[in-house]
């Protein structure tokens, strides 16, 4: 498989603390890659800075051999990278399907035509099973659909890559495998490299192809989720004892 | 003419007006600090107490630097009022919800002024107005250098609450982090009206000292008011210290421009300066994030 | 783009021809010049009013200094007739507009940079610089003492109707103008903006592109009414164009008709530019601002989505015509 997306010595600071220091990492074509650690490991500082909201202090991000650091978020966006938020950012007062009409438009789809905006996003709306709430102010939308909404969204965008931070934050167990099988269709069905963020390991680990750990702001491991989950210093850190798979 | 005395004269009134500017400030500063509100209608606050100043000298003869003591619990009381019937509602909505309605509560402020006192000018002159102290060739109007003073002593006064009393540790608790303030015990909305009418408290003197230097109409807010976030941003949004360091920079920037350049662009240095601020430096001088 | 066909059939968009209709038809009966008058001054809020709403409605960017703009048209037209006499006016009305346009523009380039609160404070002094740098060049404007312009060699009531059908004729713009942003790619991406400006900026969404664009239109609108204001006074000073009442007046009609809808800056400038002749010519005018104030307040606390937005909340029906 070949390297989709490249980071070479990524670092930023906010004054003089390293949120995120000198990693490297590179994410193959099709992957699954899960960015687990801490809280305030840096993972959202790391999506951030691929993401162009943060400006790196040093490093780089290629993206498919070009150099994409430094350019705005639309940018990046138009180059092949969709992402969710952490707490999720619905544009409250549009529809459902307004929101994902935006990403048609904004994204890489090239559709012009508002008729043809509207049957796109109801399809993106089809595929993760919210076309029946395509009417409702997005606002009103429980905490799960709202997750949802911020897929189908990123989606919309017709990515190459998608980061997903922390998706399943907050969600039950029902609703955390619905959404690890809709990565996985996701993946599967569309071609698209994931990266994500978790902190519920179950999820993550069952889903990943690879697994990257962030302590610190560093990276102290990448691996197989078999090999992360025997990895001393990981289970140090983070895992707490030996996760058993 | 530029020349050591005239730089030095124009130094001095560039700080005393700096003085005069952080005492308008200071509230201003307060409330966005503690609520995250910006309060449009702090400049016409300070107004209304310009005007009671003016009332209290023309009918009861009273100095406005004594009338200062009747002035700020007054002032203190409306600031509890507005607070705990209009602002309270709006803690929580968007910045834009807030900024519209203190727009609105400014508007109906500055018209009852001009409806009860007319909308001439009016000026306060107590006798020793237009004297000054002479000292190494230098021109000190006595008014100006007791708003000076009178500037430091509400800068410790408030620094002194903030940092020593039980009352100052909550307000800067909320200030930091409203909810963590609440999981600890703290009651945000006592906190809140606290804050508010001492923020509106703080006008009283801003206004009766500048009752004295300026000849005042109703819609004389508006002058001041660009001034006045031009500060706040200036010495970064939430420090009361920054207030002071802001206040001084505009003060002497202002007097510098309008000696040596010209004085009819001196209103452009406020705006230029805000603008030039918030572009390259939003976090100000001493403001956090 | 919606075809011609769907356009007619849009409840929304025959209600504006509908009215367009009616008030093209209105001299035509030969009213009262005060109507005129009225209608003409109704017109002029309606346009000032639903500028301000595409970049304070639809984008979300409260702009506390639109009056600059109002104020800066009165002026371009103003020094145009008053250097190149009466003839020049058909041309020089929408060259004040994208007068003023670009000046949004070149000024947004650095002020819209600046999010919520941070804009709306440096829009505040935005008015009192243009008003100082306009009085303080006196050469060209005539600093304090304004500009005094000739009158039209027409009829007095002729005069009027020609005034009246150019402010209608703007005013029609504005609002077909507001219609297609609000069902436009365009008008989804202000709204994103408003929503949310960090996700529409993932999203795609180039937010700065669409800000800028929505203030310059919102400029050239108003721009456009002010330059129409000029000659219709025959008079101008930078106090009464530049007037800080007139902002707060467009914004209060915006809230109070409803921010971010079609019909509510119209409705809000209607009731209010009526309520002001009533409290003028028959209860004391002193209070006029008083009650704005009151009104502006009593709003936001008790009605936040103005008229048209409460009208829409309540009777889901009406949504698609009152959008």
């Amino acid at each position: 498989m070949s390297v989709i997306l490249e980071g070479k010595g990524v670092t930023k600071r906010f004054g003089g603390l390293a949120a995120v220091n000198n990693v490297d990492f590179n994410l193959k074509k099709g992957e699954i890659l899960g960015l687990i650690g801490p809280n305030g490991a840096g993972k959202t500082t790391l999506f951030n800075c691929i993401c162009g909201i943060y400006r790196l202090t040093s490093g780089k991000i290629i993206l498919e051999g070009e150099d994409i650091t430094g350019r705005k978020p639309h940018q990046i966006c138009a180059k092949g990278i969709g992402r969710t938020f952490q707490v999720v950012m619905p544009f409250t007062n549009l529809t459902t399907l307004e929101n994902v009409m935006v990403s048609v438009f904004s994204g890489r789809s090239g559709i012009k035509k508002m008729e043809e905006a509207r049957r796109e996003a109801e399809k993106w709306l089809e595929f993760v099973g919210l076309d029946k709430k395509k009417n409702l102010r997005a606002g009103s939308l429980t905490l799960p659909d709202r997750k949802t909404l911020e897929m189908a969204r990123a989606l919309a965008t017709w990515p190459k890559i998608l980061l997903l931070d922390e998706v399943v934050a907050g969600l039950n167990p029902t609703e955390t495998v619905e959404t690890m099988r809709r990565i996985k269709k996701v993946r599967d069905e569309l071609g698209i490299t994931i990266l994500m963020v978790e902190h519920v390991m179950k999820a993550v680990m069952g889903v990943s192809d690879r697994i990257m750990v962030l302590h610190h702001g560093e990276k102290i491991a990448d691996g197989t989720p078999r090999e992360i989950a025997e990895n001393e210093k990981v289970i140090e850190a983070y895992l707490g004892e030996r996760y058993l798979l | 003419m530029v020349d050591v005395s005239s730089v030095a004269q124009t130094l001095i009134s560039g700080i005393m007006m700096g003085a005069l500017y952080s005492l308008m400030a200071f509230g201003l500063q307060i409330v966005y600090g503690v609520m995250r509100i910006i309060n449009v209608a702090h400049a016409v606050l300070m107004v209304f107490s310009i005007y009671l100043t003016y009332f209290l000298f023309e009918t009861y003869s009273i100095d406005p630097f004594l009338s200062i003591a009747i002035t700020l619990p007054f002032m203190f009381l409306i600031g509890w009022g507005i607070q705990r019937f209009i602002v309270n509602r709006v803690v929580t909505a968007p910045m834009v919800t807030s900024l519209l309605l203190m727009f609105g509560v400014g508007q109906v402020i500055e018209s009852l002024i001009a409806y009860y006192w007319t909308s001439n000018f009016k000026s306060v002159t107590p006798s020793y107005g237009a004297t000054s102290i002479l000292l190494a060739g230098l021109s000190f109007p006595i008014v100006r250098v007791l708003g000076f003073v009178v500037s430091i002593v509400l800068l410790i006064l408030l620094d002194v609450l903030i940092v020593k009393t039980k009352t100052g540790k909550a307000i800067r608790a909320t200030a930091q982090d409203r909810e963590a303030a609440q999981a600890m015990g703290i009651d945000i909305n006592r906190v809140f009206l606290i804050s508010f009418s001492i923020a509106i408290a703080t006008v009283a003197p801003a206004g009766a000292v500048t009752a004295m230097i300026y000849a005042f109409y109703p819609t004389l807010h508006y002058m001041f008011t660009p001034k006045l976030f031009c500060i706040c941003v200036l010495g970064g949004l939430g420090s009361i210290r920054g207030v002071f360091a802001g206040a001084m920079i505009l003060g002497i920037v202002e007097a510098m421009t309008g000696a040596f350049l010209t004085l009819e662009w001196a209103p452009v240095v406020a705006y230029g300066l805000l603008i030039t601020i918030l572009v390259v430096r939003p976090r100000g001088l001493f403001g956090k994030a | 783009m919606m075809r011609a066909k769907t356009q007619l059939r849009d409840p929304q968009f025959l209600s504006l021809l509908i009215m367009a209709f009616i008030l093209a038809l209105f001299p035509v009966s030969r009213p009262a010049a005060y109507y005129l008058d009225l209608l003409f001054r109704i017109f002029m809020f309606v346009i000032m009013a639903s500028s301000f709403n595409i970049i304070g409605g639809f984008a979300g960017y409260i702009s506390f200094g639109q009056v600059a703009f109002f104020g800066l048209g009165a002026y371009t037209v103003a020094i145009a007739i008053r250097d190149w006499g009466l003839p020049v006016f058909p041309y020089v009305l929408p060259l004040a507009g994208i007068i003023c346009a670009v000046i949004a523009g070149l000024i947004g380039l650095v002020v819209l940079r600046l999010r919520g609160a941070y804009f709306i404070i440096a829009t505040i002094g935005l008015t009192l610089l243009v008003q100082t740098l306009v009085v303080n060049l006196k050469e060209i404007t005539g600093g304090g003492m304004g500009i005094s312009l000739p009158l039209f060699p027409y009829p007095m009531w002729m005069i009027k109707a020609i005034f009246y059908y150019s402010m209608l004729v703007t005013m029609l713009a504005t609002l077909f103008v507001s219609y297609w942003i609000l069902n436009s790619r365009f008008g989804l991406f202000l709204f994103s903006i408003r929503e949310n400006e960090d996700a529409a900026e993932a999203m795609g969404v180039n937010t700065t592109r669409y800000k800028i664009l929505a203030w310059a239109i919102s400029a050239f609108f108003t721009g456009m009414a002010g330059g129409l204001y000029a000659p219709y006074m025959s008079y101008i000073n930078a106090e009464t164009v530049f007037a800080l009442p007139t902002t707060i007046m467009m914004i209060l009609m915006t809230v109070f008709g409803g921010r971010g809808t079609l019909w509510g800056p119209f409705v809000g400038a209607l009731f209010l530019t009526v309520l002001s002749d009533y409290l003028i010519g028959v209860i004391m005018s002193e209070l006029n601002m008083t009650i704005y104030g009151v009104l502006l307040v009593a709003v936001i606390l008790f009605m936040p989505l103005g008229i048209v937005g409460t009208l829409r909340e309540k009777i889901p029906k009406l949504r698609n015509i009152l959008k």
